[in-house]
């Protein structure tokens, strides 16, 4: 977007803002039944925060938990308990609520981390339960008195800003309006921040991002306390509004569910994707109750809520936010072209040769990350088996700084096993593995990755919902500190693979070569100092065989050393200095290509039986 | 006191049988389709309001109603694989098993709200011959209804056990969960079975709903509670074991009649939830589960 | 053009997971005969027999007796007379043999013969008799592809594609299995096989192809090629043809 279109697109969205804003006052002036639109105002702007909370952790990462309303009960019940039993304001009870979800999320968290997709989502519900189901049992916990299921109530007193009480609606209003600003701009902050990136990237592949050397469960739990302390901020905002709390109205999976809706419906994934779903389900939801009949109903607007999921998960899965955007940019750009005349002509996007190598060696500058003193990669007698199958058995390979090894052999041989051992993403049973003059056994892959060792997998897994610069960066941003820097060197490493002209694309859209340099690109922004390449030239046309050849040669000269494994016979004998030839899990071979490849053993296990024809 | 926990088994025991039924449902469908139903829990209470209103309108027996229930009950889960589910399948994305989840989550809150709309919160219960008759085992009462309940659960897995055994069809469901591929190969159309496995799931409520129905409330809101229980069984007894579904129901049962004795109903509910928390962590192949890939 | 090949495939290219596994391969496989494809790992041999039979999507012709395949889905391919027996075996684990086998005939046309398919299969592989009610995951690697093959004949196809059908065997297993395959190819059924070992693959077939990186290195009548000095080479892919 250009300058004048930013601009624009500022303006319209403060005065968004600042029409939200003038509602509450506006209706008092204008509808003589206020109260009821104030109120639903306010429900909406609740939801709203609820949901972007929630999709800090849901949406961003993936992570759909349906138990989220317990921090809504964690955060009501704290601030309430702390003002009926203290005396503490409820603003200042609020940040306490917030701090005891946030723990309450740590808890929970590294247990239901572990499992995946609808495993956590039943878990957090289970979790969820077991807090409603226990306070309705327990009438007082260490003599603070919560009384079950019959709940607290707040005494109302009035006008009164200390203890959060207003006697009129509008005051009510301003406060969840303050509130879900801050949420909104904290929400905005995570997707804008290193944290949103490697949140994105996670949701699409987490090993490969623990190979990049991010700590992934660091990164959710970082999320979740987040995303709880902000749900139980909005727990607080809600006894205050309806001065009366059970477990069952706060820790409701209703309420989960609503909010699970809503950014479903908006977009998960989006920081004001949440905001629309609650803008059209919360006056949906109103209408249909009184077009049902009346709140004697307490369920008629979930018809339509779970009429609206099925509805959206089958036809927009991404939710609205999309073409909500889509249409705003367009508005933004007619209101620019109305102001200051036609956008100039973007020189169109030029066809860049396949390969647009810089000259020279070391031109990646990765020459010093790679030099001074690196030692090799030794395995050491290794071995790993699997149930009856033998993975691995007392190999032993070594990679000296700087060297290109070729790891050859059948399929079933080993050799994506020695490539596992390696990154950590699987143990010797017996054996060591040392790297840099230490032992990286037992290390986990996201910090055998920060120590220098980096790999590329055999099916290529980009991130594919995320560009091709953002892939890039997801891998540089452990080593920088700023976003600028990570995207800078981002660029420069996608420069050297030759993706200049890809740079915005969503990497789901890339080529089979151009997605092969991508991960190339990625695994480099680690200034690994050992690239571990796994069938690099596998799946390649002709045509794209010797550029890759040359990327490999070009790798090479920043003084990465290399262990490949390879296929293709012809490529490997030109490009390694050294191949090793596994069989069945041992090494059977060890010595220069030419050597290695004209051995009758090894023919007659690759070929079978034709040197007996000779 | 003992005798008091034999009793409060024992009555569990009995509703074990319905907790079973539901949680077999569940595990064909997630055998079959790696995919978790939602809906499960709302088409049993629909089924009970089939068999409840069949009762009312028509002073059909409840135990009779599966004749009417089970055909159209069938025809509902055929359809709904048809129309909800197989478009989501045919989407190869990358956070795909979600969306089932959410799919049926939102047809079960529609049909869970719509039922409120329309049948009203009130509690409705049959009353037959046997809603209370009891009989006498020693010094132990055995409840008849709840009694029918378990001879429904004991006689539904051995047919379902037969079908899937002895039959073409039956044979085909199983192949196709535990090798699609290579039942395509073998002219199995995998498609078609998904759809039979799920109206055959959908169908087995209306046995469950003729077995509750004399003794237990006809409810929008039963389905939620029984659906919960039914997850935890499943985990329990292990996905994709038909069998430990069945023991898993009865021991679940048991279990809660025991707890129900010492202290309130809503403690077993923790105990539960404790234990199916603890199950996903070390052992999601549940106790009798069997790998698969 | 087409006459006397039952399967004649063209230009096929296969794109999956971003890697282009096959790219413009023709072979052609006469009636009656036994064609052999050939390649080190990679080379896209599988992917090759996978885009026949439909498991995976491709680009170009297929034809099968005269008709093209493109679009018939996979399910519906047996009916043809188009079998396929994975690499791996890739039984259904824990069914017993005999399910197994009913599985293989489980189509309406072919129940009616049931029995007397059971009782081909089981003259060919004699120990299928005794293990009828062992589960299929609890047996040895050579009986398991006893019975995967077993399995596709219930089927009673016209055409039948092995894929790695000796892999991790005995030397006395790959035998027997060879003695069978001989067996129904004189029954009539055409096949289409893929090894790893070249001299073997040569001896039991009437016609072969090198697969090298997803393209065909070399092609020809069997006893051709087992004369050509450069065939290891040119297997290997330090040549080209």
């Amino acid at each position: 977007m250009r300058i004048e279109e930013r601009r624009i697109a500022i303006v319209l969205g403060l005065s968004v803002a600042l029409l939200f804003a003038l509602f509450p006052p506006a209706a008092r002036a204008l509808l003589s039944d206020h109260a009821y639109w104030i109120q639903i105002y306010i429900w909406i702007l609740f939801f709203a925060m609820c949901a972007t909370a929630w999709n800090i952790i849901g949406g961003f990462a993936g992570q759909y938990s349906f138990g989220h309303a317990a921090f809504l009960g964690i955060g009501a019940y704290t601030s309430t308990l702390l003002y009926l039993n203290l005396g503490i304001s409820p603003w200042l009870g609020m940040i306490a609520g917030g701090i005891v979800a946030a723990l309450a999320g740590a808890v929970i968290s590294y247990p239901c981390f572990r499992l995946r997709g609808a495993f956590f989502s039943l878990a957090t519900i289970a979790f969820a339960e077991m807090l409603r189901v226990g306070g309705e049992l327990t009438d007082s916990v260490f003599g603070i008195l919560i009384n079950g299921a019959r709940g607290l109530v707040i005494p109302p007193v009035g006008d009164n800003l200390s203890a959060l009480q207003f006697r009129d609606k509008e005051s009510y209003a301003y406060v969840i309006y303050g509130l879900l600003l801050l949420t909104l701009a904290v929400a905005f902050a995570v997707k804008h921040s290193r944290l949103g990136y490697y949140l994105a990237a996670i949701g699409d592949d987490e090993d490969a991002v623990k190979s990049l050397g991010t700590d992934t469960a660091r990164v959710k739990l970082v999320a979740l306390l987040v995303s709880a302390f902000f749900t139980a901020l909005a727990g607080s905002f809600y006894a205050q509004s309806v001065l009366f709390i059970t477990p069952t109205r706060t820790v409701s999976l209703d309420l989960s569910v609503q909010m699970v809706i809503m950014a479903v419906l908006g977009g998960l994934g989006s920081v004001f994707g949440p905001l629309l779903g609650a803008i059209i389900l919360v006056p949906v939801g109103e209408l249909t109750r009184a077009a049902l009949g009346g709140s004697t109903i307490q369920g008629a607007h979930l018809i339509v809520y779970g009429a609206l999921l099925m509805l959206v998960v089958r036809f927009v899965p991404r939710g609205i936010e999309g073409p909500v955007r889509q249409g705003c940019c367009r508005l933004v750009g007619l209101i620019a072209h109305a102001l200051h005349g036609p956008a100039p002509l973007r020189p169109a996007a030029v066809n860049a040769p396949i390969m647009q190598l810089p000259e020279g060696r070391g031109a990646l500058g990765l020459r010093a990350a790679a030099a001074g003193g690196a030692q090799p990669l030794s395995l050491s007698n290794v071995t790993l088996s699997f149930g009856g199958a033998v993975g691995v058995k007392q190999v032993t390979i070594e990679v000296r700084p700087g060297e290109v090894v070729g790891l050859i052999g059948p399929n079933g041989s080993g050799k994506t096993t020695i490539f596992n051992l390696v990154t950590g993403f699987l143990a010797p049973q017996s054996g060591s593995i040392h790297f840099a003059g230490r032992s990286i056994v037992g290390l986990p892959p996201h910090r055998i990755n920060l120590l220098g060792i980096a790999r590329t997998f055999q099916i290529v897994r980009p991130f594919i919902s995320m560009t091709v610069t953002e892939n890039v960066m997801v891998a540089a941003l452990p080593r920088c500190a700023t976003l600028s820097t990570a995207r800078t060197e981002a660029q420069r490493c996608l420069a050297f693979v030759g993706l200049s002209h890809r740079l915005d694309t969503i990497a789901d859209g890339l080529s089979t070569g151009e997605r092969k340099r991508l991960e190339l690109a990625r695994s480099l922004a680690t200034r690994p100092r050992l690239l571990l390449m796994d069938e690099v030239m596998g799946g390649l046309d002709q045509r794209s065989l010797p550029g890759m050849v040359e990327l490999v040669r070009r790798i090479r000269l920043e003084g990465i050393s290399l262990l490949i494994i390879e296929h293709n016979l012809k490529v490997i004998t030109d490009v390694a200095e050294r191949l090793v030839m596994l069989h069945l899990g041992e090494k059977i071979q060890d010595g220069p290509p030419i050597d290695v490849v004209s051995n009758p053993t090894v023919i007659d296990i690759y070929v079978g039986g034709t040197a007996a024809l000779r | 006191m003992t005798e008091l926990l034999i009793q409060g088994a024992l009555s569990g025991l009995l509703i074990g049988g319905v907790y079973g039924l539901i949680a077999l449902g569940l595990n064909l469908v997630f055998g079959t389709m790696r995919v978790i139903n939602f809906a499960q829990g709302t088409l049993l209470m629909l089924a009970m309001f089939m068999a409840y209103w069949l009762h009312v309108l028509t002073g059909l027996h409840p135990y009779l109603s599966p004749l009417v229930t089970v055909p159209v009950l069938f025809g509902l889960g055929y359809a709904i694989q048809v129309m909800l589910i197989t478009p989501l399948l045919a989407r190869e994305k990358a956070r795909e098993p979600m969306s089932v989840l959410l799919m049926t989550l939102g047809l079960a809150i529609l049909l869970e709200n719509l039922a409120l709309m329309l049948f009203r919160a009130d509690y409705k219960t049959v009353q037959v011959g046997e809603t209370n008759a009891v009989w006498f085992l020693g010094d132990y009462i055995v409840s008849v209804s709840r009694f029918w309940a378990l001879v429904a659960l004991l006689a539904t897995v051995t047919a379902l056990w037969a079908f899937l055994h002895h039959t073409d069809l039956g044979r085909a469901i199983r192949a196709v969960g535990q090798d699609r591929q290579v039942a395509r190969l073998l002219g199995i159309n995998d498609r078609v079975i998904y759809n039979y496995a799920f109206g055959i799931s959908t169908a087995l409520m209306g046995i469950a709903a003729a077995a509750l129905v004399p003794f237990y409330y006809t409810h929008p809101a039963v389905g939620t509670s029984f659906l919960l229980k039914a997850f935890v069984i499943v985990i329990l007894g292990g996905l994709g074991s038909m069998p430990g579904a069945a023991l898993g129901g009865l021991a679940v049962g048991a279990i809660e009649g025991v707890i129900g004795i010492w202290t309130q109903a809503a403690v077993a509910q923790i105990l539960l939830f404790a234990v199916f928390v603890g199950m996903l962590f070390f052992r999601p192949a549940g106790l009798l589960g069997v790998e698969r890939k | 053009m087409w006459e006397g090949q039952l399967l004649c495939v063209k230009n096929l290219t296969v794109h999956y997971g971003g890697y282009l596994a096959l790219s413009e391969v023709s072979l052609e496989v006469g009636q009656g005969k036994i064609v052999c494809v050939m390649g080190a790992n990679g080379s896209g041999k599988s992917t090759l027999l996978n885009a026949v039979s439909g498991l995976i999507e491709s680009s170009g012709e297929i034809v099968f007796d005269g008709r093209s395949l493109q679009g018939v889905p996979t399910h519906e391919r047996l009916a043809l007379g188009l079998a396929h027996v994975l690499e791996r075996r890739r039984l259904f684990p824990f069914m017993t043999v005999s399910e197994n086998l009913l599985l293989g005939a489980y189509l309406p046309s072919r129940r009616s013969e049931r029995a007397r398919s059971l009782a081909w299969v089981e003259s060919l592989f004699p120990v299928l008799r005794e293990r009828r009610r062992q589960l299929a995951h609890s047996l040895s690697g050579g009986e398991q592809q006893q019975v995967a093959i077993a399995r596709a004949l219930m089927g009673n196809p016209r055409f039948l594609m092995l894929d790695e059908p000796f892999l991790g065997l005995s030397p006395k297993m790959v035998k027997e299995i060879s003695e069978v395959i001989r067996s129904i190819h004189r029954d009539g059924v055409t096949i289409l096989f893929n090894e790893q070992s070249v001299l073997h693959s040569l001896e039991l077939s009437d016609r072969g192809y090198i697969l090298e990186s997803g393209r065909v290195a070399l092609s020809g009548a069997s006893t051709e090629l087992l004369a050509d000095p450069r065939l290891h080479n040119i297997y290997m892919g330090l040549a080209t043809a």
